[in-house]
């Protein structure tokens, strides 16, 4: 569920919010909401983001025959281009999962708080 | 709560690291998102999306047809509405090069690049091309047709730049983390200065100068002074033609340019061809285009930041360019009153100095202010705060300075000049646009459907004396420019009996020119070998052109090789394949071709050769001078064998000449096989030559290096590593005129697109592509890839 709601709203947020941090606060806001726990805020928010950050990144590039994730792999001294592929993953990963988990510790915080 | 905290501050912490720029790396999480970075400029391969666009500030529809090279094809229904089209149609594929060619020019790359571009910036500003660009304006804006022609490209580069959002940026943007600003008119023009810098810039005064107080006089002509068969314009009644003296240099780029009469042409009109030779650059410098309006309709190369075309052809005729490669500066010492600099010495008394106060914005550092001082001989370029930059040997004093005199300063109105070009339907019509064509001056190679003609013009300044070459005295009045040739005067022809016209950056023109034009000149290998090739041939077709553009035939190797094998004892070469590599080089067709060995051998003894021979003399410690270019060491090889300059050599046995071209021989042998091991097929020229087509920005992964190239300097196909022609294009007249071209690079400047870099392979191949051009936009002879509609 949690999975679902971050990918639908974080491709939204990509395609339609020109700012690329766009999905920290989606998928924060769908952890709080959502209260799972803290290893299914993480991952959920890990797996959803990368997966849509790859798939957009795909769907640019392998039109494009992949003449520039070749040359801006150059740029960054890596060795192929699918290198850049895997940056990507961990930085729409890490952050999406990140910020999962910030919005699970929240929401805990909150619920404890009135006691 | 500590748990919450720490974990929030991580999250912060890590988004704004990945959104923040340190150094010179790019803001990581920016660049790498799908949605904002540079996947964004992934242009799919087969994009052929025609659509139409609604701009404000053009009057009626616009239509431009992109072939299948991305080559765009413009038709409107004004001059205004045509260069807003070209402005926005080149800023498409090309903004941010017209970006970085204008901040480069007007000294502001320190806003982009931090400190580390500072110096480079004051140069800029010191040369003063913005004061250049400024100057030009009024007389571009004062000018209906070039006024129309400027506020119409600038208009239409805005309207692109308004369009675009940060996702849609060009690529470089995104990793220097920058923008890109408004277009204003004055980019244009310092654009222009930029070519002129790179084309008359030269600095080689304080080189001579030091030459002159260590060798003397007498030395400096014997060594620099001479004057050279093959001028662009020969003597009329001579048959061999000697030429005024120059200096000249062996690595100045090897631009050609030549057109041939309908007699010589195998279908009964003029053929002409033109390859411009520069350092070679990703994205290209040129921009191909069509533009038609109801006035015109022209096919060529653009300037990308500059409307209209500069060589290229149209319904009538066809034009090209080399450069004159005259001396159009001077370099004047200016003796300041005292520390301020507000007065200078001249004619005897106090002059004013005008000041241009600098303010260079410098990102992550503070702003840095600097002020030129302009005289009557242009701005203080080096004074006491920068002196050692000349290399001068007797270093300047502090109340010393130099000025720079230039024709580029001037105001001119170059672009009159490409407006009416692009419409000349005759020789009238070339002759009188190219007389607004003051600075870079040029060879302007012109053929019309019956007649063909050279004109080499520009501002040429007259001196009063021969010492153009060394500093000037800024004090003296006599030492200034006494004015120009007029531009009715300066050395042209038309319709020569020998059937062609041609120019390879050689001396201008002959004895019997009545003016002296003295310039850092071309060699006459290729000039020679050009005329020698079209003297010959007859019933000559668009491929006799592209292959002489092609030819790798070394009139320098044919003249001097004979004579340095006469001196080498076949039998006595103390290194492994001695007798194959005599054999080779004897029977050497002189052809730099990619397969030919001897063309490796041949060039690697000539530069142990120079060096052998004019090291010693010119090597002098912490000494800038400039070397006596390859024809004199020729004269000393071939006629001049007990020349005086041999004593200098340090040899065993001081001053035998064979002695010395032995040395060098075995020393080049050594060297070539440390580095391409047992004399076979690692020396062959294709493997050892190489091309190196460098990024704009300088970006290793945006360029691109290869071997298997053929053709040497002083060859006229003159690849020489960054430099090479950087346009090839022949075009035969005719009831239709048909046009060929080749960019070493490719339509776009991004680096995502296929367009970047795809006519290399035919470049290296030395093949053209047939220029399509349109009458009209429902011209439908061939597929067109793609129709962008502008809409009022």
């Amino acid at each position: 569920m949690l999975f679902f709601l971050v990918f639908a709203f974080g491709l939204a947020g990509a395609i339609w919010i020109p700012v690329w941090w766009s999905f920290v606060p989606v998928v924060f806001l769908a952890a709080f909401f959502t209260d799972k726990g803290p290893r299914h805020s993480f991952w959920s928010g890990f797996f959803a983001m990368a997966l849509v950050w790859v798939s957009l990144i795909l769907q640019r590039s392998i039109p494009n025959g992949n003449i520039l994730a070749r040359k801006m792999a150059g740029y960054f001294s890596l060795p192929h281009w699918t290198f850049l592929l895997a940056l990507a993953l961990l930085v729409s990963g890490g952050i999406g999962g990140l910020s999962g988990y910030c919005g699970y510790l929240i929401r805990q915080r909150l619920r404890l708080s009135p006691r | 709560m500590l748990k919450v905290t720490v974990w929030s501050i991580l999250l912060v912490t890590a988004v704004w690291a990945l959104d923040t720029r340190f150094g010179l790396a790019p803001p990581l999480g920016r660049v790498l998102s799908p949605c904002t970075g540079f996947w964004q400029n992934a242009e799919p391969l087969n994009d052929t999306n025609s659509f139409s666009i609604r701009l404000n500030g053009i009057n009626r529809d616009v239509v431009v047809k992109y072939d299948t090279d991305a080559v765009p094809h413009l038709f409107a229904h004004s001059n205004y509405d045509l260069y807003f089209a070209q402005g926005f149609i080149t800023a498409r594929d090309r903004l941010w090069q017209m970006d970085l060619q204008a901040r480069t020019a007007s000294g502001r790359l320190a806003e982009i690049f931090g400190d580390r571009a500072l110096d480079g910036d004051v140069h800029y500003r010191r040369l003063g091309l913005s004061f250049a660009a400024e100057n030009a304006l009024e007389l571009v804006l004062a000018d209906q047709d070039t006024k129309e022609m400027l506020m119409g490209y600038t208009a239409g580069v805005n309207a692109y730049i308004r369009q675009l959002t940060k996702a849609t940026y060009p690529v470089e943007y995104k990793l220097f983390d920058c923008k890109p600003e408004e277009w204003r008119p004055v980019n244009t023009l310092v654009t222009l200065k930029l070519i002129a810098e790179t084309l008359t810039g030269g600095e080689s005064d304080f080189d001579m100068e030091n030459a002159l107080g260590v060798m003397g006089k007498n030395s400096i002509s014997e060594l620099f002074s001479r004057s050279f068969r093959y001028p662009v314009i020969p003597d009329s009644a001579k048959g061999v033609y000697t030429a005024a003296p120059g200096i000249s240099r062996t690595d100045v780029l090897g631009s050609n340019n030549w057109a041939i009469s309908d007699e010589k042409s195998a279908n009964g009109f003029p053929i002409l061809a033109n390859d411009p030779h520069l350092k070679l650059t990703l994205p290209s410098i040129w921009y191909q285009l069509q533009l038609e309006d109801p006035g015109s309709n022209a096919y060529g190369v653009s300037i990308p930041g500059v409307p209209g075309i500069v060589v290229g052809f149209n319904g009538s005729s066809a034009w090209g360019v080399t450069n004159a490669s005259a001396d159009v500066t001077d370099w004047y010492r200016i003796a300041f009153k005292d520390s301020t600099r507000n007065e200078y010495r001249y004619n005897g008394e106090w002059a004013p100095t005008v000041k241009r106060v600098e303010k260079y914005k410098v990102r992550g550092g503070v702003d840095f202010y600097d002020t030129t001082f302009y005289t009557r001989q242009g701005p203080v370029v080096y004074d006491g705060r920068n002196h050692k930059k000349t290399g001068l040997l007797n270093p300047a004093g502090d109340l010393e300075g130099f000025s720079l005199r230039w024709t580029m300063h001037d105001p001119s109105n170059e672009l009159k000049a490409l407006y009416l070009l692009d419409r000349a339907k005759n020789y009238e019509d070339y002759r009188a646009a190219i007389a607004f064509f003051n600075c870079p001056a040029q060879n302007f190679v012109f053929a019309d459907k019956k007649n063909i003609a050279m004109t080499s013009s520009g501002k040429f300044p007259l001196r009063n004396d021969d010492r153009w070459k060394y500093l000037r005295d800024g004090s003296l009045p006599a030492d200034d420019w006494q004015g120009w040739i007029p531009m009715d005067k300066t050395p042209f022809m038309e319709d020569p009996s020998r059937g062609y016209v041609s120019s390879a950056n050689q001396v201008l023109a002959g004895h019997d020119y009545g003016w002296f034009i003295p310039g850092d000149f071309a060699l006459p290998y290729r000039a020679a070998r050009i005329n020698e090739s079209l003297d010959r041939m007859t019933n000559a077709n668009v491929d006799s052109m592209r292959l002489l553009q092609m030819d790798s035939y070394s009139e320098m190797a044919a003249e001097v090789l004979p004579d340095l094998l006469k001196y080498v004892d076949r039998n006595d070469i103390g290194i492994g394949h001695g007798k194959e590599i005599f054999t080779d080089l004897a029977t050497w067709d002189y052809r730099f071709d990619t397969s030919s060995r001897a063309a490796t051998v041949f060039t690697a003894w000539w530069s142990e050769l120079n060096r052998g021979i004019w090291g010693s003399i010119m090597e002098r410690k912490g000494v800038q001078m400039p070397w006596p270019d390859y024809c004199k060491t020729v004269s000393i090889l071939t006629k001049d064998t007990d020349s005086r300059w041999i004593g200098f050599v340090k040899s065993p046995v001081k001053g035998a000449l064979g002695d010395i071209v032995n040395a060098a021989f075995e020393k080049a042998l050594y060297q070539l096989r440390r580095r391409y091991g047992q004399y076979g097929e690692n020396w062959a020229w294709g493997k050892v030559s190489y091309c190196s087509i460098t990024n704009l920005t300088n970006i290793p992964a945006f360029s691109v290096r290869f071997n298997g190239v053929g053709g040497a300097p002083n060859t006229i196909d003159a690849i020489a590593g960054q430099v090479g022609p950087s346009w090839r294009m022949v075009v035969a007249l005719g009831p239709s005129v048909k046009g060929y071209g080749i960019l070493p690079g490719g339509q776009s400047g991004n680096p995502g697109s296929y367009f970047y870099d795809n006519q290399i392979p035919s470049w290296q191949g030395g093949r053209l592509n047939e220029l399509l051009y349109l009458d009209s936009p429902g011209d439908m002879r061939t597929q067109m890839r793609s129709t962008l509609t502008f809409k009022p």
